[in-house]
């Protein structure tokens, strides 16, 4: 859509609009928490008050022995921490589908372009498959048709616990941090991050070496301090799998079909873009005698990515927008928990307000991220 | 031969074995598609139960839509089929022949299922009409006057037909296709009048309209449509309305800011010195935007807006949030009768191809248009 080409105007009119609705709830909020008047009849201490209600899964900020901390949902948990986890849930798609979608996209961008007719169909008919078609049947399609038809808990696909597949979800290993191995990481995450600071600041040629030796210090590091991580596999119990990194069925259904859907449009556009980088340059790139991949790696994609990203924000707050749609296979996200809490305490505009406000800051997050590094690209090149 | 190739086996080099590694992957993906193919092939004839979807059919196609009441959905389909039968003989309508005469099927066969035997009097009353009515009609009357008023009266048949009727009894792909016409066709006032307001003078209409289509751009509309089925009993007090009211009051607020940003590219693609000249000839604001500025942005973006209605008809089924029943939730309902519980695949693949059929007419329809419009440039 139009919106993406001028970013900066954008950014500028949702800040605007944003900061406004901001001031309004915060101004609705003071006056039902403090002067407790029915002003405008919005009333928010109904977050304070007990959820009582679970959710099947979600983590949420809580306090534990007086320090804020992460910890799963229960019951006992207020109502804010219900939506808090809720609203997590949603972001827990929106990073992982984000990434996703960008790579599948980008691979399905190029293969629309091969040189193989067979492989410029196949991808074709996917992108056509999918456009053509509600997110909605695709998400119901894989939910109740695919993965619940998967075997149960007890009978799960075992793949030597590197994959593990069964209708209560899957299951992968996963990376788990040992004792005291939090103070090892937050070290080589400063290292990496000065180096990287380092790298972008210094231009012209010898950051390959650099690069390579400070990543060579590390993880020659690990034999001397000891692994901070350890890889931990999934077990199948009787009723469950332990161990490893867990998508419960809902999650997985979530993250099929949104990024399945997304990587279709994603591939249009980049298709789209590569189109639009002048021929010369590749027949260019072939007479000095790059092959095909260095060609697309090093001559036409670096282009693509300039040009591409507004297109691609587009998209990104489109899959943002999609997650909404737990609620028809019974996902846990914002808008599902908002609607059982508004039900049970018949709070519904605060509600409308609440989760309204948490799409519209993730959307404009999204917004202002990409043409963030927009700006940053155009500047180095 | 295709692309400038003398035969086939240079098509085939050129294409498909290029390089000995291209030969390889060639052969790799048609082995592991020709599998895939064959796997659903050998599904769909042996072993697959079909008949959840042909017991149902008239549920999925019409809703709960009492039998007696058959006469509101022959006047809709009947209406439809005539539209869609002048579209496809009047080819500057919707862009060709063939797209049309798939739509045509599409509404024969909804309006089929529904009333079977009666239904086939509608089609011969309807063809006769064109045949006959309409070459005389345009000669006496002017063809824009003809096409306007046989439309309007479409409309009305339609609306009237509709009026008299439990709406909420409505479901099935006649929901669909019902809101979606009426979604595209209202949202598209709406889009202008919010597209102007966003150029407007008056920096409060400028600032409201600009806050409106950008709030709506940003909120899915899952959550839209569920605010204001919710919201609008409490707003207007004592408006009792069918379900499918309301969802398509908000179907078209929503729309019509997506439409506003589509005229909005249209109104920019209008060159500046044609308003100064209309200006300088002494017209007033609205009538400049009515003959010179809205004509020419509509022309520009109409390829965008007829895709932009298979964007309405793929978010239909997210209704399920109001309870209508839609062909996707009438595949659910059917799934929940114990019967049918190994079936699933069944029915969701059967929704999967309905929809797909359908919006790769429309997207066919709209490429055509854009490729007109591209040759006409």
């Amino acid at each position: 859509m139009k919106a993406g080409s001028r970013p900066a105007h954008t950014v500028r009119r949702a800040a605007l609009v944003a900061a406004g609705i901001l001031a309004a709830a915060l101004f609705a909020i003071g006056i039902g928490l403090f002067a407790d008047l029915p002003t405008f009849g919005l009333d928010y201490r109904y977050l304070l008050n007990r959820a009582g209600i679970d959710l099947s899964e979600g983590s949420t900020i809580a306090l534990e022995e007086g320090l804020p901390g992460f910890a799963r949902f229960g019951p006992e948990m207020a109502n804010w921490q219900a939506l808090l986890a809720g609203l997590f849930n949603n972001l827990k798609i929106i990073v992982v589908a984000l990434v996703a979608s960008t790579l599948l996209g980008t691979l399905v961008g190029v293969a629309l372009l091969s040189r193989n007719a067979l492989v410029r169909a196949l991808s074709f008919g996917y992108v056509e498959l999918i456009r053509n078609t509600p997110l909605l049947v695709q998400l119901v399609f894989w939910y109740f048709a695919i993965i619940l038809s998967f075997p149960p808990v007890s009978a799960a696909i075992d793949l030597y616990g590197w994959l593990i597949v069964s209708r209560r979800g899957i299951s992968f290993p996963g990376l788990s941090v040992v004792e005291s191995g939090w103070l090892s990481i937050i070290l080589a995450a400063c290292v990496l991050v000065l180096v990287c600071w380092y790298l972008w600041r210094r231009p012209g040629p010898g950051r390959l070496p650099i690069a390579l030796l400070s990543f060579g210090a590390l993880i020659a590091a690990i034999p001397i301090v000891g692994s901070p991580v350890e890889l931990s596999f999934p077990v199948v119990k009787r009723f469950s799998v332990a161990g490893g990194i867990g998508l419960s069925a809902e999650l997985t259904g979530m993250l099929l079909a949104l990024v399945v859907f997304t990587a279709a449009y994603i591939a249009e556009i980049i298709r789209g873009v590569i189109l639009s980088v002048p021929r010369g340059q590749s027949e260019a790139a072939q007479a000095l005698g790059l092959s095909n991949r260095h060609t697309m790696q090093d001559v036409i994609l670096p282009q693509v990515y300039r040009v591409v990203l507004p297109a691609l924000s587009n998209q990104y707050v489109s899959l943002a927008k999609n997650t909404s749609l737990g609620i028809a296979i019974g996902y846990p996200d914002l808008f599902n928990v908002s609607g059982t809490i508004a039900n049970q305490t018949g709070r519904n505009f605060e509600s409308i307000l609440l989760v309204m406000l948490a799409y519209l800051l993730v959307s404009w997050t999204i917004i202002g991220g990409t043409s963030a590094i927009n700006a940053a690209l155009r500047r180095r090149a | 031969m295709r692309g400038g190739y003398d035969t086939i086996g240079q098509w085939l080099r050129a294409n498909l074995f290029r390089s000995p590694l291209d030969g390889m992957l060639t052969v790799l993906v048609g082995l592991g598609l020709a599998w895939c193919l064959y796997g659903i092939a050998r599904w769909a004839v042996v072993d697959a139960d079909w008949s959840i979807v042909s017991d149902n059919l008239r549920f999925l196609a019409v809703g709960t839509l009492p039998a007696h009441a058959n006469w509101h959905a022959e006047i809709v389909g009947g209406v439809m089929v005539l539209l869609a039968a002048h579209a496809a003989t009047n080819g500057a309508y919707v862009g060709g022949r063939i797209p049309a005469a798939l739509l045509v099927g599409l509404a024969l066969t909804i309006a089929g299922i529904a009333v079977p035997l009666r239904f086939l009097v509608w089609v011969g009353l309807g063809l006769a009409v064109i045949a006959v009515v309409i070459p005389r009609a345009r000669r006496t009357f002017g063809q824009a006057r003809l096409v306007t008023s046989l439309w309007a009266a479409g409309a009305i048949a339609v609306i009237a037909a509709l009026a008299s009727t439990d709406l909420d009894l409505i479901g099935g792909l006649l929901l669909s296709l019902l809101l979606t016409t009426t979604t595209a066709i209202a949202s598209l006032p709406l889009g202008i009048l919010l597209a102007l307001g966003r150029r407007s003078r008056n920096v409060l209409l400028r600032v409201l309209c600009s806050a409106y289509i950008e709030l709506a751009r940003s909120l899915p509309l899952l959550l839209v449509v569920y605010w204001i089925w919710l919201m609008l009993p409490l707003l207007v007090p004592g408006w009792h309305t069918a379900d499918i009211v309301r969802a398509g009051t908000a179907f078209a607020l929503f729309v019509s800011a997506y439409v506003a940003e589509y005229i909005r590219t249209g109104l920019e693609a209008v060159q500046r010195g044609q308003i100064e000249a209309a200006e300088a000839l002494g017209l007033r604001t609205t009538d400049i935007n009515r003959y010179i500025v809205i004509p020419q942005a509509l022309r520009t973006v109409f390829p965008a807006l007829v895709g932009n209605v298979l964007e309405i008809f793929n978010a239909i089924p997210l209704l399920f949030i109001i309870g209508s029943v839609d062909l996707l939730r009438a595949g659910q309902i059917i799934l929940s009768n114990p019967e049918y519980g190994a079936n699933a695949m069944e029915m969701y693949l059967f929704v999967f191809i309905v929809y797909l059929a359908i919006g790769s007419t429309i997207t066919a329809l709209s490429r055509k248009i854009e490729r007109r419009a591209g040759r006409a440039r």
